[in-house]
């Protein structure tokens, strides 16, 4: 085998330098599965408002639409969510005979807090991307520090110190912040792309919201 | 987090994966260093070490060199002079130490002869000496006899002596006592004046304590009415401090009073600034609305409270008065900002 290898210098390392790199293997393993989840979670969502917007200015009837969407068995998310929680909101409303102002408002109010859970569905886990691409680094450095610090004390002991009796050791330290960067530039790069991505779903998710609200509140005043 | 990663293994699965080829690519073909090449052993040629050198200085060391080697010759020649002269010297010696041989054996042939006549005359010498040892022995007896004559008269002497000083030690003594009972008398005297000079001393520091002692009390008497003056004049200004301080207080409620009253002023005007009067002519008596407001002034919920009379049109022409004049408008000091208010909703003002 040749010496130099890389899984050599990881085998030899010390213990914590390899409890180190043990923990960012499994951070970027984590980061990276999580990146395939939120990719595709937020790739259906953006799919499901354009479809959802597509049908809900096609000049459908509106109680139509509900009846299509509460029919189906699938788990409603996204637009088609808040969309039928203040549909649902109104017509009870309605069938309460609440004043028209405030048969809006409830709507108005079922449909934010469909909102809600639905941004709070986007953003879960991100967190995790953000701590991975932000913390990796340093503890890779620690890793880095602490290999060097056993190599360096290593030289104390010594008479004559050559460069090739630290090289080893500093540079199996130096792996560690390797894997560190490693784990932490995918997870930035995800982190930020998919925030921004949210973010633009938010902004639909509100203007959806606010140009519904207005047709029902057109609605309330044409004749029952 | 970990329990919605579980939900989808096949993320994780594709992560590991993927993970593992990175691995794998590291090992098989990822060395840090290839290793050079081993060259082609065999003679290598010498490398020339180049250098730039000076015309000059060539010369200078050539002609170094010839110096060197002119010397050497001379060296040279001066070593097989220089042989040439030991040798000669050499056999010099030889000759030399071969003479030097023949005077020694001579030498030694006198030397015998000398020291068998020393032998003799030392023997003579000695029997001369112990003749010499008989006629001292003698003389030393004569000595001895006259020095114990001497003695004998010496000790009479010193007898006769001692008797004389005896007799003149005991005057001596008799005088001795006399003197001493004179000296102490004098002691005894001294002693009384001291004990007089103690006591008057005494008495005098004595005075001089009591006096001390009055001017301390006296002194302390002082100090003790100064301090409760002062603490009077303390007491006196902490009273005045108290009191301002409750003015100053109670001013500043009369005008948070009024800034709230202002404040509630402003919600109401701009309620009412935004109302509009509903189409049918029902009863419009005074209302009292009770609002629920978020910081920054978002409505989150309105009420009515005494509003006898009122018709249901009414009511919700004023709840949407309230909900258009969001945000209510905000007080003047932050203090004053308060979740649930009460106003008097009067439609004859406007």
């Amino acid at each position: 085998m040749n010496d130099d290898s890389l899984l050599t210098l990881i085998w030899n390392a010390s213990l914590p330098v390899q409890l180190v790199m043990l923990i960012l293997l499994g951070a970027s393993v984590m980061s990276w599965a999580l990146m395939y989840v939120k990719r595709s979670y937020i790739r259906q969502s953006q799919a499901e408002a354009k479809d959802f917007e597509g049908r809900f200015w096609s000049g459908i009837n509106l109680s139509e639409l509900f009846g299509q969407l509460s029919q189906s068995e699938q788990r409603r998310f996204g637009l088609e969510a808040i969309f039928e929680n203040g549909f649902r909101e109104f017509a009870r409303a309605r069938k309460a005979e609440l004043e028209n102002s405030e048969s809006v408002r409830s709507a108005h109010r079922a449909m934010k807090v469909s909102m809600a859970r639905e941004i709070e569905m986007l953003e879960s886990n991100l967190t995790f991307l953000a701590t991975v691409g932000s913390v990796s680094p340093y503890v890779g450095l620690f890793g880095t520090v602490w290999g060097i610090m056993e190599s360096f004390r290593a030289l104390a002991g010594v008479q004559q110190a050559t460069l090739a009796m630290v090289a080893p050791g500093i540079s199996e330290a130096l792996i560690a912040t390797a894997m560190g960067l490693l784990a932490a530039i995918p997870a930035v790069v995800a982190y930020n792309k998919f925030s921004s991505e949210i973010d633009t779903m938010i902004v639909r998710y509100e203007n959806f919201l606010e140009e519904f609200t207005g047709i029902l509140q057109r609605q309330t005043h044409t004749p029952k | 987090m970990f329990a919605d990663m579980l939900k989808h293994p096949r993320a994780l699965v594709l992560s590991l994966l993927m993970h593992l080829a990175v691995i794998a690519l590291m090992v098989l073909n990822l060395h840090f260093s290839d290793r050079p090449k081993h060259i082609k052993s065999g003679p290598l040629a010498k490398t020339v070490q180049a250098e730039m050198v000076d015309v000059k200085e060539l010369e200078q060391k050539e002609q170094q060199k010839k110096l060197e080697a002119e010397q050497k010759k001379l060296e040279a020649e001066q070593k097989k002079k220089a042989q040439a002269e030991k040798k000669k010297a050499e056999a010099a010696k030889k000759k030399k130490a071969e003479a030097a041989k023949k005077k020694k054996a001579e030498a030694a042939k006198k030397k015998k002869a000398e020291a068998a006549k020393k032998k003799k005359a030392e023997a003579d010498k000695k029997k001369k000496a112990e003749a010499d040892k008989k006629k001292k022995a003698e003389a030393d007896k004569k000595k001895k006899a006259e020095a114990d004559k001497k003695k004998a008269e010496a000790a009479k002497k010193k007898k006769a002596e001692a008797a004389k000083k005896k007799k003149a030690e005991a005057d001596k003594k008799k005088a001795e006592a006399d003197k001493k009972k004179r000296q102490a008398e004098e002691k005894r005297k001294a002693e009384e004046k001291r004990v007089a000079e103690e006591k008057r001393k005494a008495e005098e520091k004595r005075k001089a304590e009591e006096k001390r002692k009055a001017e301390e009390k006296r002194k302390a008497e002082e100090a003790r009415i100064a301090e409760e003056k002062r603490q009077a004049e303390e007491a006196r200004r902490r009273a005045e401090a108290e009191l301002k301080a409750r003015m100053v207080a109670e001013e500043r409620q009369q005008k948070l009073n009024s800034l709230r009253e202002a404040y509630i002023l402003a919600i109401r005007q701009k309620v009412e600034r935004n109302w509009i009067k509903p189409a049918g002519s029902g009863k419009m008596p005074i209302c009292e609305v009770h609002v629920v407001q978020l910081p920054g002034g978002i409505i989150s919920k309105v009420d009515f409270g005494a509003c006898a009379g009122s018709t249901t049109t009414y009511r919700a022409s004023i709840e949407n008065a309230v909900y258009k004049a969001e945000p209510l408008p905000k007080p003047e000091d932050p203090e004053l900002f308060e979740r649930e208010l009460n106003f008097f909703f009067n439609p004859s003002v406007q």
